[in-house]
């Protein structure tokens, strides 16, 4: 699990901290209960000397911090939690190789530090708030700096002034000392608000990084006066931090909680880190650089000593999202894209290569990339900070809004309210939608004139015994396949013309005939196969089941279809080309569909001879099956046919009438398609059309209720009063709510809704039809003095009034209030 | 049936966001008319259109210790309220207090104050989604360490106060997760798809791993809620989804019998999730659901790697953009093709010339659609 170019050892206790020999061949760990020194191997840590080793084990072995001489081969010095500073020489022979005790803080000394030119001198930093430089050679205190602070938690001498060294403390201040004056520190200033817990001086800059528990990196430029040049922000109190070698601009940090990864970050870039080394478990005490960029040394409270190679870092910015997008209600997008993306390919291809160890805290850890990839991320990196924040607004017409003000879903029978819908439809270029409701139109207003007033709920009836001689059954089409000649289609058009219905003008009529709402979907496609037996089972339902009065025939060809409807569209048809002539076609195959194979039958019916040849059956089934297929396939309609479910496509320019009924066949019955057309404009996203036909449909709806499941009507009202709302169209949900027949969607309006009155003379809230407070009750008209119902005017000035007619009467004969106040009342 | 050119027209904007680092979401309210930024610099950020296409900084705070990945919005029933999550392995709720600033200096800055900070996480919350209403204010989370959280607030008046319901632990790193939006309580239980960003690791070396005791190597993973055993369960795995998952989303279902699930991965994929009508009414009794899942479109054109996918209120279409910084639109068409319909291309300002200061306004075409009279929407 620890990538191949990690290496880690494990001992017995946590280490505090860590400190590299001058060339890093060497490290030593230090904790409360560990003190070793490793030789760093190219593959491994092998342990070469183990200093907590003699008879009193005391607490001058147990370390908060250690450093190891950047002059002397052996020479280290440990901070003791008791305040000690221990001075030890690996040179010395024999097991133990302390080679001197300072014990001159009170308490816990929280770091020490050699001076980086002079090998005999080390400073250290104490909780009792003091620095104390020590001799080694003297063995004894050279300087005692006091900084006035309660304690503090970080020395380092400056790489670019011998004698200068930086303190910070933990009331959040950072200290500048001359290591040769202990009178007073050179410079002082308030860096974080709260404690720092580390510094570290830049290697090349005068830059000067402190670490604190704010959760900030702050980078201070430190020449004349501190100027905070960069800030660092990290999800954690940060413990340590570290500049990468060789990298102005890349520090390394780890907190103190939380967080257990070591990051690398780009001061230029202070939001994110460049890199994430996540392999440890427990929170990250110390970390070091191996003198080059290229890899570090880490230890944790986990007992785990790690060398991190660069290459095996985590990249979080390749995890992290860099895209926005956002559609709004009303369609706009919004996009926010990174302004200059990241070098792409190379690196997101590798990027998903390796876990990192750590089971259950999982960070997004990249694992290798190549060297390239990664250079050229870290090129990348400072710049790529910045979004660009687009959006892109909508077309601003929206046919959905224009419809869904302008439908009409109640107070007129359904025909009517159809055909006005049917026209907004159309002026909205819906013309699917409109299809609908030309159907709905249609059938309803069929029934309408059949009954000579809204027809209820279903017409049950037996079909009559002695159906009256009828015209023959026309079934136009205005349209043609694509592919036949034009010659077919005229002849067609001729034929429909021949045929067409008592007012001697081509009815576009569609024999749709019933079928159950399970054989809708599949039924068609079987294609051929299925015609014959598909029919005859629609036919043979029918006549057990649902049978409307073939009369209704008659009705109906009475009052076709409005002009509009039909003369717009049905005329046109013969002349007009091929392929204007196929998206018609297209539009009536989808009401074909619907009806299964009963689509087929038009074809026959069309010419004079087959209606009769059908029907001389008394059930009509068996004519109109056997006939159906042969005219059919010659009329080269089928195979469109079976389309018309699939694509769910509906609505035409095309005005299109269903017929109802036959004089021998059973009533046609639209309830079925209806449903399935629904379903299709819900399936296909629009919730518009299914819910407001049903609405319209009023008590007609529950012919659809057998094909219809309430909860999906439920869900089409909630989807259709959603969108209402999400466009701010209450009037007209509110509506949808009223109208709903669905009891869950009609309590909606109900749901945390309560009424208050206000009393007006007393001004108390009440629930009662009066308010018993002094006026004892409701208003009473000054003039009359009857309790006021409804409109009550009165006078600003004293508060008397009554009706509004009386008080306006009253006023216009006299001056004073009707109530005797001997107020001049003035009614506005 | 022309289609009026001037419909047709996306009018393309600038908006000078001006967060310090990356902008990692933007979120529209419920009504479309504010929008929510959230970057890395930590900030969270609110803009309010003025009606007239303009949008106007109303609040921006700093709401995190970590880079901010994912903004969401309440229902505006429960006020104006989102959330965010981070990498500083929280999420909080804020809440809109208020319009402080009546007076001028401030002009109109609003003051949105934290609600609640949700510290169950060990690992980066990686996204944060409020439930569908009608379930009540939920919220659900989920972490880098692959445990989905869902949680409650029981008192929608009291948004200081939620509740950890449920927690599922996934065993895989969740990017990304989508509440299916159904209102219709019956038929769709509550139902969550999370999109898992672990990366595949049989092409590494293979060496190591004890493969991952999960069944199905697929990344999107659909749970639904049991009234009955009142537990959230693992009722499928897409197993047509084997790459990373970068962003998921549900498409609105205003009435479909089926749900549409948009998943960004190395392509823009739309699945279609049917729910099997037999085994619906054996759901009711805690049987698990089986669905029909069934990929009806797979999407390349953004190159590499896609970020996000998002659709429109009616689910009709779906914006996505990738790695090649465009947005594209996709939409179904005749037979139920789906086709990109309009890109809109972001172009990288080249070499390190300043990024143009003025918003300006640009105009892209949407592709027109083949038989657009067979389509409801247009």
């Amino acid at each position: 699990m620890i990538p191949s170019n990690t290496i880690c050892v494990s001992q017995e206790g946590p280490a505090n901290a860590l400190a590299l020999n001058k060339d890093c061949s060497q490290v030593v760990i230090a904790g409360r209960n560990v003190f070793k020194v490793f030789s760093i191997g190219e593959n491994d840590f092998s342990e070469v000397c183990n200093l907590r080793v003699g008879k009193n084990l005391n607490l001058n072995f147990s370390s908060i911090d250690v450093a190891w001489s950047t002059i002397e081969e052996n020479t280290l010095a440990t901070a003791a939690t008791n305040g000690a500073v221990v001075v030890w020489n690996l040179g010395r022979s024999g097991r133990s190789k302390q080679e001197h005790v300072f014990s001159d803080h009170k308490r816990t000394v929280n770091k020490v530090s050699f001076h980086l030119t002079e090998p005999a001198l080390l400073i250290s930093g104490s909780q009792d708030g003091m620095m104390k430089c020590f001799d080694l050679r003297m063995k004894e205190v050279a300087r005692t700096f006091i900084s006035n602070t309660e304690s503090i938690r970080d020395v380092q001498f400056s790489p670019h002034q011998a004698h200068s060294f930086a303190a910070v403390s933990e009331n959040g201040n950072v200290q500048l000392w001359d290591v040769r004056r202990h009178e007073r520190c050179l410079m002082q200033f308030t860096a974080h608000s709260g404690p720092v817990f580390a510094c570290d001086w830049h290697p090349e800059q005068p830059w000067l990084a402190t670490a604190s528990r704010d959760k900030t990196i702050k980078v201070w430029d430190i020449v004349a006066k501190p100027n905070l040049e960069h800030t660092i922000y990290t999800i954690a109190s940060v413990g340590h931090v570290k500049w990468r070698p060789q990298k102005t601009y890349q520090v390394a940090s780890c907190a103190l909680v939380l967080d257990c990864a070591v990051h690398v970050w780009d001061v230029r870039r202070p939001h994110v880190p460049l890199a994430t080394f996540a392999e440890h478990r427990d929170v990250t005490t110390a970390i070091a650089w191996l003198a080059q960029p290229h890899s570090f040394l880490s230890t944790s409270r986990d007992c785990s000593l790690y060398r991190h190679r660069f290459s095996s870092a985590a990249h979080p910015v390749l995890w992290a999202n860099p895209h926005g997008v956002c559609v709004s209600a009303r369609g706009d997008v919004a996009h926010a894209a990174p302004e200059r993306p990241l070098p792409a390919l190379p690196a997101r291809a590798a990027r998903l290569e390796r876990l990192v160890p750590g089971l259950g805290r999982k960070q997004p850890t990249a694992g290798s990339l190549s060297a390239g990839a990664q250079a050229a991320l870290e090129r990348a990196f400072p710049g790529g900070a910045a979004s660009t924040l687009l959006r892109y607004s909508a077309p601003p017409h929206n046919a959905l809004l224009q419809c869904a003000a302008h439908y009409r879903m109640r107070g007129a029978p359904p025909h009517v309210l159809a055909e006005h819908n049917a026209n907004v439809a159309r002026a909205n270029n819906r013309h699917m939608a409109q299809h609908v409701w030309e159907v709905v139109r249609c059938e309803y207003a069929a029934r309408a004139a059949g009954r000579g007033s809204p027809a209820p709920a279903r017409s049950r009836e037996p079909p009559r015994p002695e159906p009256p001689p009828l015209p023959p059954y026309t079934h136009t089409y205005n349209s043609a396949v694509e592919e036949e000649p034009l010659e077919e289609v005229e002849e067609w058009a001729e034929t429909q013309f021949h045929n067409s219905g008592v007012l001697g003008k081509p009815t576009l009529s569609i024999y749709i005939p019933p079928s159950k709402p399970s054989k809708h979907a599949r039924s068609l496609d079987d294609e051929n196969s299925g015609w014959v037996s598909a029919a005859s089972a629609h036919y043979v339902d029918v006549d057990a089941a649902d049978w409307t009065l073939p009369e209704e025939a008659f009705p109906l060809r009475s009052a076709p279809p409005p002009p509009h409807a039909l003369g717009a569209h049905a005329t046109p048809a013969p002349t007009a080309p091929p392929h204007a002539l196929r998206h018609d076609d297209k539009d009536l195959t989808v009401h074909r569909s619907s009806g299964g194979g009963g689509g087929t039958s038009p074809g026959g019916s069309s010419s004079p001879g087959s209606g009769s040849s059908g029907s001389s059956g008394s059930t009509g089934s068996n004519g109109s099956a056997c006939t159906a297929p042969p005219n059919l396939e010659h009329s080269g309609y089928h195979h469109h046919n079976n389309m018309h479910m699939e694509e769910g496509g509906e609505g035409c320019d095309g005005g299109l009438a269903i017929r109802v009924g036959d004089n021998r066949s059973p009533q046609l019955d639209v309830a079925p398609l209806l449903a399935a057309a629904l379903r299709q404009h819900a399936d296909l996203g629009d919730v518009q059309t299914p819910a407001v036909v049903m609405l319209v449909l009023q008590d007609h709806r529950s012919d659809l209720f057998p094909y219809i499941e309430e909860s999906l009507q439920e869900h089409w009202l909630l989807g259709y009063i959603e969108l209402l709302q999400r466009h701010k169209l209450w009037n007209i949900a509110t509506e949808v709510v009223r109208s709903a027949w669905v009891g869950s969607v009609w309590a909606v309006s109900q749901q945390s809704t309560s009424v208050a009155l206000c009393c007006g003379r007393c001004g108390r809230r009440w629930r009662r039809a009066a308010c018993d407070c002094a006026g004892g009750g409701a208003a009473v008209c000054a003039v009359c003095r009857r309790v006021v119902r409804g409109l009550y005017a009165w006078c600003q000035g004293c508060g008397h009034g009554g009706h509004l007619a009386h008080m306006r009467a009253w006023l216009h004969r006299h001056q004073l209030c009707p109530a005797g106040c001997a107020h001049r009342c003035q009614l506005a | 049936m022309g289609e009026l050119t001037a419909t047709n027209l996306f009018e393309s904007q600038t908006i000078l966001a001006d967060h310090k680092d990356l902008i990692h979401d933007v979120a529209y309210d419920f009504y479309g008319e504010r929008m929510a930024t959230c970057s890395s610099d930590q900030y969270v950020k609110v803009w309010d259109s003025d009606g007239n296409g303009g949008w106007r900084l109303t609040a921006s705070w700093k709401a995190h210790h970590g880079s901010v990945w994912k903004v969401t919005w309440a229902h505006p029933e429960f006020g104006q309220v989102i959330a965010t999550c981070s990498f500083d392995r929280t999420a909080a709720i804020w809440e809109e207090v208020g319009d402080t600033a009546a007076s001028g200096s401030e002009k109109g800055l609003r003051t949105w104050l934290k609600r609640s900070n949700l510290v169950d996480s060990r690992t980066s919350v990686t996204d944060v989604k409020f439930g569908p209403k009608h379930l009540g204010l939920l919220l659900v989370t989920c972490s880098a360490d692959g445990i989905i959280r869902i949680y409650e607030a029981p008192d929608v008046m009291n948004l200081a106060q939620w509740t950890l319901q449920h927690e599922i632990p996934t065993k895989v790193s969740i990017s990304c997760l989508s509440w299916n939006p159904s209102l219709s309580r019956v038929v769709h239980p509550p139902m969550l798809a999370v999109g898992s960003d672990e990366p595949n690791t049989t092409n590494a070396a293979a060496s190591v791993q004890g493969d991952k005791t999960t069944a199905c190597n697929g990344k999107v993973f659909i749970y639904e809620y049991s009234e009955s055993s009142r537990r959230w369960t693992r009722t499928d795995c897409l197993s047509s989804v084997q790459e990373p998952v970068n962003d998921i989303a549900f498409a609105p279902n205003l009435g479909r019998s089926f749900h549409l699930l948009a998943v960004a991965t190395k392509d823009v994929r739309i699945i279609k999730i049917e729910p099997i009508a037999e085994s619906a009414a054996a759901g009711n009794n805690g049987a698990a659901v089986r669905f029909k899942c069934e990929v009806v479109a797979a999407f390349e054109e953004h190159y590499s790697c896609v970020w996000r996918v998002c659709w429109n209120l009616t689910g009709t279409l779906l914006a996505s953009s990738g790695d090649d910084c465009a947005v594209r639109l996709w939409k179904m068409q005749y037979l139920n093709q789906w086709k990109c319909v309009a890109v809109f291309k972001n172009e990288p300002v080249p070499g390190d010339s300043p990024p143009q200061s003025r918003p300006h306004t640009t105009y892209i075409r949407m592709a027109t659609m083949a038989n657009p009279s067979h389509m409801p929407f247009h």
